[in-house]
């Protein structure tokens, strides 16, 4: 365990390049986690997340940059004296260990006695929700019950930083959700510094306080998530976020914007006086209808949702007209960069 | 998904498996223990047994068989936990050149030991019939098991782990100590299972490079039984008695095995090492890589500088390769020409057993097969030899006899070898050709066979590699005029003058390009097997 006044202070990555051969897999990033908070990396797969987390982790060495926390310059640490948490993708159990002797691996390599150890060992697996489970052997285990024994080695020497490569990825989805939950609660009563790397836009958004946006190598945006999704500002970065409705260059100029723009389509409200727009389908979304819409005039698809009684008359059908009232809110301008 | 009532694939494939099995290795092996009992009921058993010349042969059997085992773990272990913590440029080529010896027949071993440390050699120290000289050249042809099974072992199971140790506050040493080597243990212990079983048994090393006698293994004293005298009853006690203790050993093997056999999966890049890395990867493979060479280049250099000659000369492959006028002795021709239909038609039948065992196993469920298929390998080659002499006397000294037994020993690398490809085809894809309405026989022609046609290849190429260096069973089933390669080699190494030595030391060359070739076409198809 470290003193506190360096646990105060924020990790920083600066300018941090990565290659293998000639591929360049990260170029150049910049990140700050501030004490205390998650920081969720998010992007597609081959983007380099994971292999920034390597790097927090002391795993690997960048190419160029540096990696402090606290000021403190920990490029050339080992990871062993980092005081990083790591929790692995494919969980990464000892499985000559039992779950009591894997929780308790680093408290080992700190020297704690006997007795602390199994104390703690206890403690975090109550914690986890696997309390008595010390004795078994990780084969034993499911693939949730694995992530919490893994999480709770991680924790378990009071890291000053938690690492997550993709914890979730494995699991099926029901589990993942239960877990997605837990881990929340979690992070937030532990007040550790967490970086939590994931390509499942949900997950990211639901445990990072803040969310960074990778592409390529390079951080595309940084910000918390409700900021994200309000103004993506590039059209890569609104397409990747699943944010509708983005039109291409070519209809906002034709719109009269300088280049791509986003139409907030749940910004459009039914209106009597409003646009015209010619259905081409109608399908149930729940309780709720999607109108697949085509504005003629300015030659632009929208898929609108709204429930049928928020509609002044019967649902048009195909072929019928829909009129929505587009307020000027609804117009976001884009980046076109690639 | 099997078809009720119907003739299933995997049933079929167990039964001609299972028929393999018996014809050629438990009716040989029941053929010497009846003769072997039935020759020393147990009052005379006990006679042999306190036979001071009997309990030697057993004890320095044992003794040298312990030593090679340890010798080969301490100079094997370290170069595996080398390969498996680093990756670094010409990896792939020092783990081919690891298996070198591995493949090479033992006649090639004991040739490339006598070009360098026998008699009249740039290294004659008197080492000629030493233990010393046995154990070096049997960590020689046995420390790419280690370094094969140990490494192949780790570097498929431990990176993500070492990196998860690493996190979890534990350095280099301590990550060795409480995560690598506990991992490793099923798998050092199996490696060490199987070297002593081959150097309990080891029979070309030790005839060419101790043909004193004071190291004679128990295959040894069966050999000289069978063909100096004759004495079929001493020949079947003596083999039972090696059978136990092989057996029991490859017993142990096996169960070890199947735990440290696990699914291979890539893990985490390894990490290039860094300046102290470097050093340890010298440190560690250098010797074992001098070890290898060493003994192989001076073959080569003997062919063309044989003891004596004032300059290079042509003369051993000349006299190799003439007609031979010699009685009892095979050109080189001839041998050649023998050995490759051989190794044809013994890796053909061993890739018909070996794909019955694995379909067995896979697809029809016959578990047991699984381990069965790994008694072969625990077979020694004189015994079974003398097996396939006792239990069909017919076979002795025609071609279909050798072709059977080399068939037999090539079998365990053709099954091992498709076992991980026939498991590695998922489920999916067998359903979605049933549903598609392709019954059992239809998927194994359409779905498996394309799927493993790689393993095969691989898997049929080792078994002719082993064929090709197969010794001992050829010296007691083959008549003078199917003389094999290392038959020949050791019938010219038995003559004296140096034309002799330079013809056996330019076929021995033969044999191992010819061996290499095999194994480096082997390497480009990447066949990797389950061991």
């Amino acid at each position: 365990m470290s003193a506190p006044d360096r646990d105060g202070g924020p990790l920083e990555v600066r300018g941090v390049v990565r290659r293998y051969g000639a591929v360049t897999a990260l170029d150049g990033v910049d990140l700050d986690v501030p004490a205390g908070a998650t920081v969720a990396l998010l992007g597609p797969s081959g983007c380099g997340k994971s292999t920034l987390l390597r790097l927090l982790a002391g795993l690997e060495a960048p190419d160029a940059g540096r990696i402090t926390l606290a000021g403190e310059d920990l490029t050339a640490v080992p990871p062993r004296r980092r005081g990083v948490g790591m929790v692995f993708q494919d969980f990464a159990l000892f499985p000559h260990l039992d779950v009591g002797a894997n929780v308790a691996f680093a408290l080992v390599e700190a020297g704690w006695s006997r007795a602390a150890r199994r104390d703690r060992v206890a403690q975090l697996l109550d914690r986890v929700g696997l309390a008595g489970a010390e004795r078994r052997r990780p084969h034993e285990l499911s693939g949730g019950q694995q992530q919490r024994v893994a999480l709770a080695r991680a924790l378990a020497p009071h890291p000053r930083t938690l690492l997550l490569d993709e914890p979730l990825s494995n699991l099926d989805r029901a589990l993942r959700q239960d877990l997605e939950g837990e881990l929340r609660e979690l992070l937030a009563t532990l007040d550790v510094r967490a970086v939590y790397v994931t390509h499942d836009q949900q997950e990211a958004f639901a445990l990072g306080d803040v969310v960074a946006l990778m592409r390529a190598g390079r951080i595309r945006r940084v910000g918390p998530p409700a900021a994200l999704l309000d103004a993506p500002g590039d059209v890569w970065t609104a397409s990747f976020l699943g944010v509708r409705e983005v039109l291409p260059a070519a209809v906002g100029r034709r719109l009269g914007f300088g280049g791509p723009v986003l139409l907030r389509s749940d910004a459009l409200t039914p209106d009597p006086g409003g646009r015209a727009f010619t259905v081409e389908r109608v399908a149930p979304l729940g309780e709720e209808l999607a109108f697949d819409l085509h504005d003629p005039d300015a030659d632009v698809h929208l898929r609108w949702v709204g429930r049928p009684r928020e509609l002044p008359a019967a649902p048009p059908g195909a072929g019928e007209v829909l009129r929505l009232r587009v307020p000027d809110t609804a117009w976001t301008p884009l980046e076109d960069a690639p | 998904m099997r078809g009720r009532g119907a003739l299933h694939p995997g049933h079929v494939a167990a039964v001609l498996a299972a028929a393999f099995l018996a014809v050629l290795l438990l009716a040989p092996l029941l053929a010497i223990v009846a003769r072997g009992v039935a020759a020393a009921p147990l009052a005379a058993l006990q006679e042999i047994v306190r036979d001071p010349f009997f309990a030697e042969r057993l004890g320095r059997t044992l003794l040298q068989a312990t030593l090679s085992t340890v010798l080969t773990l301490a100079v094997g272990l370290p170069g595996a936990l080398a390969f498996a913590h680093y990756r670094f440029p010409g990896k792939a080529a020092l783990r081919a050149s690891f298996t070198v010896p591995f493949v090479m027949p033992t006649v090639v071993a004991g040739a490339g030991f006598l070009a360098l440390v026998g008699p009249g050699a740039p290294l004659d120290v008197g080492a000629m019939d030493t233990l010393a000289l046995v154990l070096a050249a049997h960590v020689f042809y046995n420390h790419a098991v280690v370094v094969r099974m140990v490494g192949g072992f780790l570097e498929a199971a431990a990176p993500h782990l070492r990196d998860a140790a690493a996190t979890l506050g534990a350095g280099p040493l301590r990550t060795a100590w409480r995560v690598t080597l506990p991992l490793a243990l099923p798998a050092i212990l199996a490696a060490a299972a199987l070297v002593f079983v081959f150097t309990f048994t080891s029979f070309g090393v030790i005839v060419i490079l101790a043909p004193g006698g004071t190291w004679n293994t128990l295959e040894v004293e069966v050999y000289r039984s069978v063909a100096r005298s004759l004495q079929l009853d001493v020949a079947a006690t003596l083999a039972v008695v090696q059978l136990v203790v092989a057996m029991a050993v490859a017993g142990a093997y096996t169960a070890l095995q199947a735990r440290s056999a696990v699914p291979l999966r890539s893990g985490a890049p390894l990490p290039r090492p860094g300046r102290g890395g470097v050093a340890v990867l010298v440190a560690t493979l250098a010797p074992p890589l001098l070890l290898t060479l060493a003994p192989l280049a001076a073959l080569a250099w003997r062919s063309v500088v044989p003891p004596g000659a004032d300059g290079p000369t042509l003369l051993g492959w000349r006299a190799a390769f003439a007609p031979s006028d010699l009685l009892g002795v095979a050109s080189g021709g001839q041998a050649t020409w023998t050995s490759l239909r051989f190794a044809g038609v013994s890796a053909l039948l061993a890739t018909l057993a070996g794909g019955a065992f694995a379909y067995a196993v896979v697809r029809g469920g016959h578990r047991w097969l699984d381990r069965a298929s790994l008694l072969p390998l625990a077979t020694s080659s004189v015994t079974l030899g003398l097996g396939i002499l006792l239990a069909w006397p017919a076979w002795a000294g025609t071609f279909a006899g050798l072709a059977a037994a080399h068939a037999l020993i090539g079998m365990p690398f053709v099954a091992r070898a498709l076992l991980p490809s026939l498991r590695g085809i998922p489920a999916s894809r067998t359903a979605a050709a049933a549903v598609a309405g392709a019954g059992p026989w239809r998927r194994l022609l359409r779905v498996d066979l394309p799927a493993l046609r790689p393993a095969l290849v691989a898997g049929g190429g080792f078994a002719a590699a082993v064929s090709l260096g197969e010794f001992g069973a050829a010296l007691v089933l083959t008549r003078p005029e199917w003389a094999t390669l290392p038959v020949a080699i050791y019938q010219r190494l038995g003559r004296p003058g140096a034309e002799n030595y330079a013809a056996a030391m330019a076929m021995a060359v033969t044999l191992m390009v010819a061996t290499g070739l095999v194994m480096a076409l082997l390497d480009r198809l990447g066949g990797r097997g389950e061991w």
